[in-house]
């Protein structure tokens, strides 16, 4: 039947994917093996005639490369992680939508969405979800800005004038009195007490300076607070009595002169508290009636927005986590991966569970149905077995592509692959191997690539074998 | 006696189907709530993503966020056009992906033509081979094929982007089994009636495969419109970027106190035709999908 003729005319219209397949895909499989097996290959060298030696030393190297080793455990890590998550939460949502009938389409689609989407674009925003604005080297520290005003309508700004990372003074003047205050953040002014952890200084305008004291507020047993000083000269309260004919403010040993400060919490517009309005009587130094003298300690927070991923889980009472941001735990980078990769792996997966959920005979339901039988053991005993081959090719082809995975992480990350001030924490193989190649280092990207190539082998092997033995046709 | 058992029995029963009902309709509620909060989950990126380009990035650094912008401004989207200089490489990503997609589509209709109708010698050899390359990782060619587009000085070059992927073993797989299908009575008919074989493939097997090709059209623009590795590579200078390198490259950071308006714009605008393209051919892309499981 075949003549000369027709082989000649298949051969034309085979040519160009020929030619392009010879070029571009079995040439590579040679190539990239032969540079694999010869150590610290490059092209450009072995234009100008450089040898290279036969071997496995490219093997050897990667496996003897930290960053190699990094790679590997990340990729198996978010492997190992998000296959089983993907698939049984696909396998829920598919089982789900298969037993409804209004809203069937819609949701469907809806739950399609994540696929038409580009990995890196998308993970854009999951990052600005999880991202913290601010400093997060501690994610509770607060910045204290300190008004002093001894006429509510007047208030005078103190300024910063030193900081460091626990450290903050500020220098101000209320009626020429100089303030410097000095104060050491430690925890969340949120809750009164913790006033009583700022330690501070006060100088006044005449050099009658008070150094080397920390003061702090002790709560009396009504609510209010007293300025506590320890002072090398002892305990001293603050006083606002006229002692002193400069300052506002003294310290008395007297417990008793101690002046009863109490604490207005300060809101702002949209009425959250940013603050405490510290305030005592004071006597005017010209006499006369006393007057109210203001403190107002308003924290700034050192973050400015904790993400709305953390909005929503203190909203809910939990605590904030620094998922992506600069010295932010591994096990939290892994979580939002996990959550990426797992999000734009359900539509795939969902979509072809629900092509085989609606390929199933509906006798077998009748049936059960007949017999009574109960919702798990439907689930079970007919649903998933029937679903069996979909369920395994769903798995085999996420464990191809989890083996793959580099996209998600740029999205995330950017090209460092982690977070600030540690790149690299969350490179993959298939990062790996670019960076090689990037790096002009042939060899060791072949090498990696054919060890990619094996695990991703194997895994379907063992897969396939699983499946032989589990799937019912 | 017999008739009170009888009614007896049917109160029962009655008893037994309202349970049931009762317990259907719960089961009922929670189904429905399950898949309202999963796809409320999967849509809330989406919402986010729109929600912040259209604030300001006061409003956005806000301690406590604004699930609606209070002021809806549109100015961030003008502003992410030009900071990520979207139109050009819009306008490259375009001209990649239509290219690639026209060759493409001519190479595997030759090609599909050749396997499923034509007779020549290790045809079946020649076509196990190809099925057997689809297992190994992109990765594996992309070494190779990164050295030699350096050799071929193609560096920097819209070919770079099109030539190396204008082949795909798996269009050609898919397409061959389309044609199969098409009976082969029509083909010898053809040859009867002395059509030649170009113009029976573009009458008759093309149109009777155009939801394969369709599938195959859109999955091609997608991948040029999420492709990321390969132009990374390959392309140094900004004149033949594509839209995803793009992205990145303009809004590198993507933690600290970044212009997340601006960016969320630009990621806004870089997902917009995609979505166009899934609402109108929602139909193609889920069919060709469910066949492929490629991404992009």
């Amino acid at each position: 039947m075949v003549d000369s003729k027709h082989q000649w005319k298949a051969w034309i219209y085979l040519a160009p994917a020929v030619v392009l397949l010879a070029v571009f895909t079995v040439w590579p499989i040679i190539n990239t093996v032969r540079m694999a097996f010869l150590a610290d290959y490059k092209p450009l060298e072995a234009a100008g005639g450089a040898t290279f030696a036969f071997g496995i030393a490219n093997f050897k190297k990667a496996f003897a490369f930290n960053a190699f080793l990094t790679c590997l455990k990340n990729t198996i890590l978010l492997c190992v992680l998000t296959v089983p998550i993907s698939t049984a939460l696909a396998l829920l949502i598919a089982v789900a939508l298969n037993s409804i009938k209004p809203l069937q389409k819609f949701l469907q689609t809806i739950f399609f969405l994540p696929y038409v989407t580009n990995s890196i674009a998308i993970g854009m925003v999951f990052a600005a979800m999880f991202n913290i604005i601010g400093n997060t080297t501690n994610l509770y520290k607060t910045e204290y800005a300190i008004y002093a005003r001894n006429k509510e309508e007047q208030a005078s700004v103190f300024e910063l004038s030193e900081r460091d990372d626990t450290h903050y003074s500020f220098v101000g003047n209320v009626d020429d009195i100089y303030y410097y205050m000095d104060l050491t953040t430690q925890k969340d002014i949120d809750k009164c007490d913790v006033i009583a952890d700022y330690s501070g200084r006060r100088y006044s305008g005449s050099s009658k300076a008070i150094s080397d004291s920390n003061v702090f507020f002790s709560k009396n047993s009504n609510g209010s607070y007293k300025l506590v000083a320890t002072t090398s000269e002892g305990i001293k309260y603050l006083n606002s009595g006229k002692e002193s004919s400069l300052s506002a403010l003294q310290l008395t040993s007297d417990s008793s002169k101690a002046a009863e400060i109490f604490a207005d919490p300060v809101l702002n517009e949209d009425g959250e508290e940013i603050g405490y309005r510290l305030w005592f009587m004071q006597t005017p130094l010209k006499g006369g009636d006393a007057v109210k003298t203001y403190f107002t300690v308003e924290h700034i927070s050192s973050i400015a927005s904790i993400g709305i991923v953390n909005n929503l889980i203190e909203r809910f009472g939990g605590r904030r986590v620094n998922w992506i941001n600069a010295s932010s735990s591994y096990a939290a980078n892994i979580f939002v991966m996990v959550v990426y990769i797992v999000w734009n792996a359900l539509p795939f997966k969902i979509l072809i569970l629900m092509g085989g959920l609606q390929s199933i005979n509906k006798q077998y339901y009748d049936a059960a149905k007949i017999d009574g039988t109960s919702r798990r053991r439907i689930l079970t005993r007919i649903t998933i077995p029937l679903l069996s081959p979909m369920l395994a090719y769903v798995i085999i082809t996420g464990f191809i592509g989890g083996f793959k995975e580099y996209t998600s992480i740029v999205g995330i990350f950017g090209d460092s692959m982690g977070p600030t001030g540690d790149p690299g924490k969350l490179q993959t193989m298939v990062g790996f191997i670019y960076d090689s190649l990037a790096g002009n280092n042939y060899g060791l990207a072949s090498a990696s690539a054919l060890i990619l190539f094996a695990i991703i082998f194997v895994v379907t092997m063992i897969n396939l074998q699983v499946s032989k033995k589990r799937v019912h046709y | 006696m017999a008739e009170k058992n009888n009614t007896m029995h049917e109160k029962n029963l009655a008893m037994v189907t309202a349970t049931q009902r009762v317990v259907q309709i719960l089961v009922k509620i929670l189904v429905y709530a399950f898949l309202i909060v999963m796809a409320l989950i999967i849509l809330f990126p989406f919402y986010w993503m729109i929600n912040s380009s259209l604030k300001t990035l006061d409003e956005y650094r806000l301690n406590v966020p604004t699930f609606w912008p209070r002021k809806v401004i549109f100015a961030n989207y003008p502003g992410a056009f030009t900071t990520a200089n979207l139109g050009r490489l819009f306008l490259n990503t375009l001209y990649v992906g239509v290219v690639s997609t026209i060759l493409s589509l001519v190479i595997t209709v030759l090609s599909a033509f050749a396997f499923a109708r034509l007779e020549f010698k290790g045809k079946n050899a020649m076509f196990a081979f190809l099925m057997a390359t689809m297992m190994i990782p992109g990765e594996l060619f992309t070494i190779t094929n990164y050295s030699t587009v350096n050799t071929f000085g193609w560096i920097d070059t819209y070919v770079v982007l099109i030539v190396p992927f204008l082949v795909s073993v798996f269009y050609i797989y898919l397409l061959r089994q389309n044609f199969l299908q098409i009976p082969n009575e029509l083909y010898l008919a053809a040859k009867v009636d002395g059509t030649s074989d170009i113009k029976y493939l573009w009458k008759v097997m093309v149109p009777l495969s155009l939801p394969t090709l369709i599938s195959i059209t859109i999955l091609k623009m997608m991948g040029a419109w999420n492709s990321y590795i390969w132009p990374r590579l390959v392309t140094k200078d900004d004149a033949h970027k594509l839209v995803t390198n793009g992205l990145r490259n303009a809004f590198t950071a993507s933690t600290g106190d970044v212009n997340y308006p601006v960016q969320m714009a630009a990621v806004a605008i870089v997902s917009f035709p995609l979505f166009l393209v899934f609402i109108f051919l929602r139909k193609y892309i889920m069919k060709g999908v469910s066949r492929s499981g490629i991404k992009g």
